[in-house]
């Protein structure tokens, strides 16, 4: 080799000769150089060859590009792009390519450089190929085919990996491994094994690296399907998750779910809200855990899990803000509610530790990105997951088998997809739109209902907000979906008067919405129990009082004995003292069929508001997220010109010696070194890119190799004269 | 349909606006695989449940038309959560068949193998089954038949029993349609319950459920055993079977507490079946120990216990079963399903009504008060009396009297469950009294006299509540029921809904105690009807007294 008197470039000369757009391409597809800022290139050089970011970008790789940079880590120097093609495929030009942006490899001259960190992370056997050997090329190939038929099976056994095998003493090798050691078809790796060296490797593969070349995605498309057929599948799963984490909320206001000692809610509290609610547990975990996500539950006193003042204000929110709002919890969240339920330690609870998964959000956006692409066909699920794991062969899920099924199945719950496909308005929320286009989708909100004499109420369409509260409080939900069902109870209308409203205004309001005129009954119904509320008072002055003016009524209920626990006492034939509260009392009365309302000390009747527990705890559970945000253009930008102006800095900072000088300057600084035994600062750069600076006295220089003793290790060295970047003389 | 007249509710319930233009292309396509909850005026409910679509599956419907009928039909988006569902729940059907093998006899087979080894595991499944004949097939005992269709349904994986049917003895019975039609969904029903095999049909009082059986009778052309309710039903049947078929007195036999006749059609009643002498029932050889091709059970809805007992071991027999309302107030519809089969015939109420072939009916609650004493005697009463005191007011009575006479050379029935308040009123009113203790003879010429229109007015207890054919009865008063019971409300307005010959509306009224639990129980027993699509007017005693009101 003729020596060169070019010096070598190092990854920090390769990132300060990029464009600013090539940065800016590097910068977006690894954010995490730019936090926090590096003060120069050189520091930007540091940063992108760290082994942790390196393990960030591979573990975004697929397959494909994984093999073709385990041929880039395994080819032998010197590496071209000629030399990748010859082993890979015209099909790793794409990769290579990508590799370049991503600063994983640069090119020095024509020679390819892969950076040391990346050889890393890959593993000490990339492809399962063993350690570089130091054999002579022509002497292995031709002692293979010499090789006695024990060694020729010994290596078939290593060839395809693992290319390591145990001996019971290196030293006292068989007759086979001491031929193949002797031969250097192996290599010894410590006392008790030997490895197959890696470019006997790849000559046995036949000058393959891998096996299989996996260049080709596997497809994952199901049924071809219309937007129209997948968005009207979705809808309706929009419009009932939104209600169901009300109705769950709802629930657990009035009867709280108790909270484990060891965090979350156990299994019981799981199967009564499901029995209560009518849902599937699996379903009811996943929706218990997005409101936990989003905020909306929290543990209160370290007891129980109650609402919280964020869920009322999302309650607020238009059907579609809601959506979006609960769809950016579930896609940014590394909680995993499938892994909820038994598992080998035992029950993992829902709202509890343990289920923070910190690669879920990224394989979440993988497998969109899947879906969107194919949209609006269907995904079939068994094959999405192969894809997946194609996609991101290196990320550490556990199962993909389970990850993708739980992802594609509460996207369906979501109504992110339809139809197991993408639907429009999912896809718009991927992309970041504000507007996701499902208004128009959504039934259009109606203001009627239509009243039958069965005494069920139904509003075929949603209900305008403020009728559908209203109506919520005069009757009971029986049945909930595009339409709503409602059931006139004597117990219901209690409930509204109960609330303040009077029979009056009960009866005017339900005229005034039902398009069909008032069963007579139902007038009946509304005005008895109009007449009897209020007949009967409960009230407090020195203890709870009940009093009537109906003297019938009085010794009806001192004679019934579902009111013995109230131990009622009689004051005069219109007025009974209780022992309990004034709140037990009426419970007591109601659920005894009686009518009793709350006065004051004026005997004015109190409207008794059903209270709503909430809880203040701010409780979103922490994201444990390893996906950094894609940072905007104006960051980009704004941070572009950070590096540039500090690599201007440090370039004045620098002192002479390290200063880059060009390679005849070099080579005649150094001549003049070795004349005047003078002892000299060079710039290094090693093969991981990066310039370190040797102080070092020249004994000699032939053919481009200069020996020279090494102040630091303390020893003689030999140093390639291209790769000494500058040259200073140390007065 | 952007615009259509169906609602899909995610708790599976199906909302059906019937003044929408595609309502009845909607609820024929539906009725397939739905059952009609409830069908007040202006939204029917149907629901969907694994029975039903397991029906609709016996029927031939496969879940792709179903699916296709609620997205065809539905106004908004359906769940798709219940397209799953019903494709899942649908596929369940028909894994497990069962057969008949020329040498093996009656055996299980199955096209997945999986589930018959599922099956096959089940502990209450096991000793049912015999040897193990390959993979696929398994033999079956045949005398748990019954029992073996009862367990598979209860894991989920019905069979379909393709076993077939004995023709049992053969006996010509043809229908003399001379001076009368059988009504087309009369015939419907009766095609409907043949070609299913066994089932039940479901039509309202008055719609001619006996012709019903009739017809069925005239396909299967073969001896007939008849279960009903009590005596008096038994000697209806039998005169309708004289009536309207080929069948001679010779050969109907009547098999209750009195006599014991065998014939080719034999009318036995529910009681003498569950009589025990010695802890064993006595009369059971008369189900198992004849050749019947087929047997018709009146009034479903009452079938006691015992008799799903004896059922379970006739399942190679055609069972008919026959009701106003699959509502049971003892929550056994699922053994109604399973032991004598799906519903196979239903129609609502107001469309038989609305085709003129049950009398329009008017319901109107008169809420009557207490007296002062009353009041104070029902606010002190114990519980378990506070009904019946307040019930039995004498207000009621003097209602009743004015109702009486309001409605003067019309049928008219006084209906009651309180012996001493029947009494009270037939003496007071000089009305003839019927209860179960009026001897039948008696009472059959009483109901006579009032068919014929000899007497005017009955006043009866709730030995009235079933199979009386009083045609020309267009006023019923009922004073006092079995507290809340649903069906007995159903099934006394069936007394007076068979079409009158003037056409004119019958009434229905129920006198209520205001502010007692009498109107809640009278709330809870209207429920069945307005869901039937029936409307409650309330008016007020007090109107009546002053003879304020039109009527």
């Amino acid at each position: 080799m003729s020596p060169t008197l070019r010096p070598s470039r190092s990854l920090a000369d390769e990132l300060r000769a990029r464009s600013d757009e090539n940065l800016q391409e590097l910068f977006s597809a690894r954010p995490d150089l730019l936090s926090p800022l590096p003060t120069d290139i050189t520091a930007l050089a540091a940063r992108a060859s760290s082994s942790p970011s390196i393990a960030r970008v591979i573990d975004g790789l697929n397959s494909w590009e994984i093999q073709v940079l385990e041929i880039l880590a395994v080819l032998p120097q010197p590496l071209t792009i000629d030399s990748l093609l010859a082993v890979a495929d015209t099909n790793a030009a794409a990769p290579y390519k990508k590799f370049l942006t991503l600063a994983l490899i640069y090119v020095d001259e024509d020679q390819i450089r892969v950076l040391n960190s990346v050889r890393d992370t890959l593993g000490p056997e990339p492809a399962g190929l063993g350690p570089v050997g130091l054999g002579d090329r022509k002497r292995w190939i031709k002692k293979i085919e010499e090789a006695p038929a024990s060694a020729k099976a010994m290596l078939e056994k290593l060839t395809w990996g693992p290319p390591r095998g145990s001996v019971s003493d290196v030293k006292r090798p068989t007759s086979t491994v001491s031929w193949l050691l002797e031969n250097q078809l192996l290599t010894p790796v410590d006392n008790q094994t030997v490895a197959l060296p890696r470019e006997v490797g790849i000559y046995l593969r036949g000058n393959r690296v891998h096996k299989e070349r996996l260049d080709t995605p596997p497809s994952y498309a199901g049924k071809a399907l219309t937007r129209e057929d997948v968005d009207s599948a979705a809808i309706g799963a929009v419009l009932e998750i939104l209600h169901h984490i009300e109705e769950l909320l709802h629930f657990w206001a009035g009867e709280p779910a108790a909270a484990l000692r060891s965090g979350g809610v156990g299994v019981r509290e799981i199967k009564r809200a499901s029995d209560e609610l009518g849902l599937e547990e699996k379903y009811l975990i996943f929706i218990a855990e997005l409101a936990y996500i989003s905020g909306f539950v929290g543990v209160h006193n370290e007891e129980e899990f109650l609402p919280t003042p964020a869920f009322d204000i999302w309650r607020n929110r238009t059907l579609e803000e809601r959506w979006v709002e609960i769809v950016n919890n579930w896609l940014s969240t590394s909680r995993v509610a499938g892994l909820v339920g038994k598992s080998e330690r035992g029950y993992i609870a829902p709202l509890g530790p343990e289920i923070d998964r910190c690669a879920i959000s990224h394989l979440k956006k993988v497998t969109l990105n899947l879906y969107a692409e194919i949209t609006p066909n269907a995904v079939d699920i068994g094959a999405l997951a192969e894809r997946i794991k194609w996609e991101r062969p290196r990320k550490a899920f556990g199962s993909h088998h389970d990850f993708v099924h739980w992802i594609a199945r509460e996207a369906q719950w979501l109504g992110l997809t339809g139809r197991n496909a993408l639907t429009s308005f999912g896809a718009a929320l991927l992309q970041g739109e504000e507007l996701t286009g499902m208004e128009q989708l959504l039934p259009k909100e109606i203001d009627y209902i239509l009243i039958q004499a069965d005494n069920t109420a139904i509003a075929p369409g949603p209900l305008q907000v403020d009728l559908a509260r209203e109506m919520s409080l005069i009757a009971n939900i029986e049945s909930k979906g595009g339409a709503t069902v409602y059931r006139l109870s004597e117990h219901s209308i209690r409930r509204a008067l109960d609330n303040g409203r009077s029979s009056e205004e009960i009866k005017k309001f339900l005229a005034k919405i039902s398009k069909t005129p008032l069963p007579q009954p139902l007038e009946y119904m509304i005005a008895d129990i109009g007449k009897r509320y209020g007949k009967l008072r409960v009230g407090i002055s020195f203890s709870s009082y009940i009093r009537c003016e109906d003297e019938a009524l009085v010794a009806a209920i001192l004679a019934d004995k579902k009111l013995a626990h109230l131990q009622l006492r009689q004051l005069s034939t219109t007025v009974l003292m209780t022992e309990g509260d004034t709140h037990e009392a009426i419970d007591g009365l109601v659920e005894s069929g009686y009518f009793p309302a709350l006065e004051d000390r004026d005997g004015a009747l109190v409207a008794r508001k059903h209270e709503r527990a909430r809880t203040k705890v701010k409780p979103r559970p922490p994201r444990i997220s390893g996906d950094l945000a894609t940072p905007s253009d104006d960051l980009i930008n704004a941070a572009l010109r950070a590096l540039r102006a500090g690599d201007k800095a440090a370039a004045h900072r620098k002192s002479a010696p390290v200063a880059a000088g060009s390679p005849s300057e070099t080579m005649a600084t150094l001549a003049l070194a070795i004349k005047s035994k003078a002892t000299v600062a060079i710039g290094y750069a090693d093969s991981d890119g990066g310039v370190s600076e040797r102080v070092i006295e020249p004994i000699h220089l032939i053919a481009g190799i200069l020996m020279a003793y090494d102040h630091r290790s303390d020893e003689v060295l030999r140093f390639s004269v291209s790769r000494i970047s500058g040259v200073a003389i140390v007065e | 349909m952007a615009d259509g007249p169906l609602i899909v509710q995610s708790d599976k319930t199906l909302l059906l606006e019937i003044d929408h233009g595609a309502a009845d292309d909607c609820r024929r396509a539906i009725a397939a695989f739905a059952e009609l909850e409830r069908s007040p005026e202006h939204i029917h409910t149907y629901r969907l449940t694994s029975l039903g679509l397991w029906n609709a599956r016996a029927a031939g419907l496969d879940a792709e038309s179903v699916i296709d009928v609620l997205l065809r039909y539905s106004r908004y988006a359906v769940p798709h959560a219940i397209l799953i569902d019903i494709a899942e729940t649908m596929a369940r059907y028909g894994r497990l068949r069962l057969e008949t093998h020329p040498v093996h006899g009656l055996i299980l087979s199955t096209t997945d193998s999986a589930v018959l080894e599922e099956v096959i595991r089940a502990k209450k499944v096991q000793p049912m089954l015999g040897k193990r004949i390959d993979s696929e097939t398994i033999q079956v005992f045949p005398s748990e038949r019954g029992r073996l269709k009862q367990s598979l349904l209860k894991l989920g994986w019905p069979a379909e029993d393709m076993a077939g049917y004995v023709d049992g003895q053969a006996h010509p019975i043809e229908l003399h349609e001379s001076d009368w039609k059988l009504r087309p969904y009369q015939r419907l029903a009766a095609e409907g319950f043949w070609h299913g095999g066994s089932g039940v049909v479901v039509l309202p009082c008055g719609a001619g459920k006996t012709l019903v059986g009739v017809a069925a009778m005239s396909l299967a052309q073969a001896t007939t055993l008849i279960l009903v309710t009590n005596t008096v039903a038994a000697r209806q049947w039998r005169n309708e079977l004289l009536k309207r078929t080929s069948l001679t007195e010779d050969q109907i036999g009547e098999y209750s507490g009195s006599k014991k006749e065998i014939r080719a059609v034999t009318i036995a009643t529910y009681q003498v079946l569950t009589t025990k002498r010695g802890g064993v029932y006595a009369h059971l050889d008369l189900v198992d120990q004849h050749d019947w091709g087929l047997i018709i059970y009146d009034e479903v809805h009452l079938l006691p216990a015992p008799i799903f007992r004896f059922t379970a071991d006739i399942q190679s027999r055609r069972r008919l079963g026959l009701t106003a309302t699959l509502v049971r107030e003892d929550g056994l519809e699922g053994e109604v399903f399973s032991l004598i089969g799906p519903k196979r015939y239903d129609v609502p109420w107001k469309e038989i009504e609305s085709q003129g072939y049950i009398a329009p009916a008017e319901c109107i609650e008169v809420r009557v008060n207490l007296t002062d004493a009353e009041r104070l005697l029902y606010a002190t009463a114990e519980p378990e009396h506070k009904y019946r005191t307040c019930a039995t007011t004498r207000t009621k009575g003097a209602i009743a009297k004015l109702l009486l006479e309001k409605h003067k050379g019309e049928q008219i029935l006084v209906i009651g469950q309180y012996l001493d308040q029947l009494d009270t009123l037939s003496t007071e009113m000089g009305i003839t009294l019927i209860t179960g203790n009026t001897p039948i003879k008696e009472r059959e010429e009483l109901f006579q006299g009032f068919r014929e229109g000899e007497i005017n007015a009955l006043v009866v207890s709730k030995v009235a509540n079933f199979s009386i054919d009083l045609p020309e009865a267009t006023i019923a008063i009922q004073v006092s029921g079995a507290f809340g019971s649903r069906q007995e409300e159903a099934q006394r307005l069936g007394r007076i809904l068979r079409p009158k010959a003037d056409g004119r509306t019958a009434r229905f009224y129920t006198l209520v105690a205001r502010d007692t639990v009498d109107q809640d129980f009278a709330q809870n027993r209207q429920r069945f009807l307005t869901e039937q699509g029936y409307s409650y007017r309330i008016i007020d005693a007090d109107d009546i007294l002053i003879g304020d009101i039109e009527l």
